[in-house]
């Protein structure tokens, strides 16, 4: 678990986001916006890990995320939730990355290698895991990883915001800023795309 | 509740959004309908298995080093730079703006071709000249060309030496001048191999499939005229060393970077249906999804090596000896080995032991009146991957035969873990005429196909190929105009031109078209498909125009070309996997 930065200060622990905000805002008060970091690194961390799943782009990324958030707390209007903008800042980061990655030169993994020879390149880093993570296997998360890497963006990222992080509809629709409806439609259509990808159920 | 009502629900079922009611009467009717017990219970397990995926967890510094970041910002200072680049890495960065610096001149290259004499002026010894070759083996002597003309009637090409740019030394790069085939391996040997390399060098980020040194350097140099000389000396050597083995491959990986989002509308169609892509199609054909996975990269390395190819027979010499190649008797079979290999080595045999048909082969010779000049190339730019079902290579043979295209096929090793052989159809075509063909394999033929992998010409490209309006035929230049009808077709041949499309059949015959030039027809009849190795591949090249020759006298604007000469060809490939 990430160190949590410790607020020293008149600014209260229990302050809300918003009053946190408002302190950076019309105070300058950049104390108060090492509290929001401290309050959402973890959360913006696993975020980001889940669609980069490699610990130092994700730390990377996390960085960028609060650098861009700090920048433009101005324009926060306080019409969401503070965690809303800054996930859909994260969103931006993260897509960002893709494209730089794209444009990059691809590894490909060696066509003869088995899972027992090593991770490929398309490998997931070190998950870490539980008794929960060890109840899958290890070559159906390695399907899993590789099928949600298969599928375009939109799709993937609902996946994983409904059936990864256990958002809710709502949570999804406002995050995306989708209505309701198109979060089940487009759930339902990822969740099929990911299955036929997945192939037979072991 | 029936059956679509109940499948309807299944979503909100697993996400527990019914009213209580409701799920009664989903589960009454799973209860009842075994399919939609097993749609349910798979999706309900694939919903576990995400939910259980792990997490990354955040590191124990990540606080420490946000604060420190964040800190800096405010301050003014850089922020915390994100990771210190590995040497690999800044070597990485370096092959990267290396292929970034070679695409772009690779389509500067494609205009300027396009522009251009491809074909030279054979009667005065000269020929295109794409790269500044002279510059290049001046200062690149260890690096001696085997493919093209003999260095010793090579004529410079002042006017490419002053241009703008980095230099390519296309001779080198694709290596497909040192890849002889003693081997005899069939291409698929050659990209498992290639695709094996890759898996073992998993420390370079970087390494594409045919990034091993040795494979194929491409040559390159770096921008001159830095304001500090000492630092442009360094990165020129930094970047000549770490572009040392930097493939073509990695030039088409950051050109298709450019497409990304035509891929992901690729995708999307798929996600819709519009494209083929069943998961049941591969439990039929017995490949797992990490065979399908495999499959992706077999495909996307044959396109990658076809470009490489493409290349090697865009050289003016090889050309020129396929074209004379494809004149002679006994041309098919070597003609399409040639295409296929990208090769030059049996042209100097033929040349050896043919005088009169492959004289000036080497581009130096004096041709007699009235030959046919070197005919230039045109280079395809797209293609497309499918998997058909074993059994269909023969209706894909045949489809293409009704559509007058020839077809090349080989084996090809690797088809996932079930299937470990199978055969690779190719069959090349205009860009307009795809849909109609793969529309008429799947309504009339019933051949399923699978989307494996789909490539794109860059958009610039494309918008260069396209994009110029018909030009008006004046001043022709019979001389250099490919004979009409095209070569002469031989019996047993799958005609001239191999599936290169507008000369094919004689269409192309009498005008400048490109795409149909070389390529090589006959060859063995595998699997009862005509045209042999190398059809499909020899339409990489084809004939410009004798417009084109006139074009390097006059400004591009002043001579443009026919919008049809550039329509892009695309490229067909079928993995057929071996019956059982």
């Amino acid at each position: 678990m990430g160190q949590k930065v410790r607020m020293t200060g008149m600014l209260p622990d229990d302050a809300s986001d918003a009053e946190l905000v408002q302190s950076c805002v019309a105070d300058g008060r950049a104390e108060a916006f090492e509290m929001l970091m401290s309050r959402y690194q973890d959360r913006v961390y696993r975020t980001i890990g889940r669609f980069v799943r490699d610990p130092d782009q994700a730390m990377d990324l996390t960085q960028e995320t609060f650098l861009r958030a700090w920048r433009g707390l101005g324009s926060f209007q306080g019409g969401s939730e503070f965690y809303t903008w800054l996930y859909r800042i994260a969103r931006n980061v993260v897509t960002s990355d893709h494209r730089r990655a794209a444009a990059r030169p691809r590894i490909v993994a060696s066509i003869e290698a088995r899972p027992e020879e090593g991770r490929s390149a398309a490998e997931p880093a070190d998950l870490g895991g539980g008794p929960e993570a060890a109840l899958l296997s290890r070559e159906r998360q390695q399907r899993l990883v590789d099928a949600l890497d298969m599928l375009v963006p939109d799709f993937r990222e609902i996946i994983l915001l409904r059936d990864v992080e256990s958002r809710s509809y709502e949570e999804i629709a406002e995050l995306l800023e989708i209505p309701v409806g198109t979060v089940r439609s487009r759930l339902h259509r990822a969740r099929l795309e990911l299955k036929a990808r997945m192939g037979p159920l072991a | 509740m029936n059956c679509a009502q109940c499948r309807e629900h299944i979503v909100d079922l697993v996400d527990g959004r019914l009213s209580a009611e409701d799920e009664a009467a989903v589960r009454d009717a799973l209860g009842r309908c075994e399919d939609c017990r097993h749609e349910y219970e798979e999706l309900r397990a694939l919903v576990d298995d995400l939910g259980r995926l792990p997490a990354l967890e955040p590191p124990p510094e990540l606080g420490a080093r946000l604060v420190e970041a964040f800190r800096a910002e405010v301050a003014g200072r850089p922020a915390i730079p994100v990771r210190e680049p590995g040497l690999l890495e800044r070597l990485g960065a370096l092959r990267l703006a290396a292929g970034f610096a070679a695409a772009i001149f690779a389509v500067w290259a494609i205009g300027r071709e396009i522009r251009d004499d491809a074909g030279g002026d054979a009667a005065n010894g000269r020929r295109p000249a794409l790269v500044s070759e002279q510059a290049q083996r001046e200062k690149l002597p260890r690096h001696e060309s085997t493919i093209g003309p003999h260095p010793e009637s090579r004529a410079p090409a002042p006017e490419m030496s002053k241009a703008p740019g980095p230099d390519l030394d296309l001779t080198e790069k694709s290596g497909l001048a040192e890849e002889k085939d003693k081997s005899g391996l069939v291409h698929g040997d050659r990209e498992a191999k290639r695709l094996k390399i890759a898996g073992n060098e998993k420390d370079e980020p970087t390494r594409s499939f045919a990034g091993a040194k040795g494979e194929g350097a491409l040559e390159s140099q770096a921008p001159s005229g830095e304001p500090d000389e000492a630092d442009a000396e360094e990165v020129e050597e930094e970047l000549d060393e770490a572009i040392e083995d930097v493939h073509l491959l990695e030039i088409v990986g950051a050109l298709d970077a450019a497409s990304e989002e035509d891929r992901r509308a690729d995708r999307e169609e798929a996600a819709e249906g519009k494209l083929e892509f069943e998961s049941s199609f591969l439990r039929r054909q017995g490949i797992t999804p990490e065979g399908a996975s495999r499959l992706r990269e077999i495909a996307r390395a044959l396109f990658d090596r076809d470009v490489a190819a493409s290349e090697a027979a865009a050289l003016p010499g090889a050309t020129e000896a396929l074209r004379r190649l494809r004149e002679s008797e006994d041309a098919p079979a070597e003609a399409g080995r040639v295409a296929v290999d990208g090769r030059t080595d049996d042209f100097r045999k033929r040349e050896s032991t043919k005088s009169a048909p492959t004289a000036g082969v080497r581009g130096g010779g004096k041709e007699k009146a009235g030959a046919p000049a070197p005919v230039p190339v045109r280079r395809e730019i797209t293609g497309r991957s499918f998997l058909v079902q074993s059994g269909d290579a023969e209706r894909i043979a045949e489809r293409a035969r009704a559509a007058g295209r020839a077809v090349a096929a080989q084996d090809i090793p690797v088809l996932g873990e079930k299937r470990h052989a199978g055969r690779l159809l190719e069959v090349a075509m205009p860009a307009g005429e795809v849909e109609s063909f793969l529309a008429a394999l799947r309504e009339k033929d019933g051949v399923a196909t699978l989307v494996l992998a789909t490539e794109r010409a860059p958009a610039a490209v494309a918008r260069a190929s396209l994009a110029t309006p018909p030009a008006p035929e004046t001043n022709p230049t019979p001389r250099t105009a490919p004979p009409p009808g095209g070569p002469p077709v031989k019996k047993g041949e799958s005609g001239p031109g191999g599936s290169g499309p507008p000369a094919v059949n004689g269409r192309g015959a009498g005008r400048p078209v490109p795409g149909g030039a070389p390529g090589g027809g006959g060859g063995g009849e595998r699997l009862g498909v005509g045209g042999g190795a190398g059809g499909a591949l020899g339409g990489a090249t084809g004939a410009k125009s004798a417009e084109g020759r006139r074009s390097r006298r006059a400004p591009p604007a002043a001579t443009p070309r026919p919008a049809e000469a550039y329509a892009p060809l695309v490229r067909l490939r079928f993995v057929v996997p071996a019956a059982d």
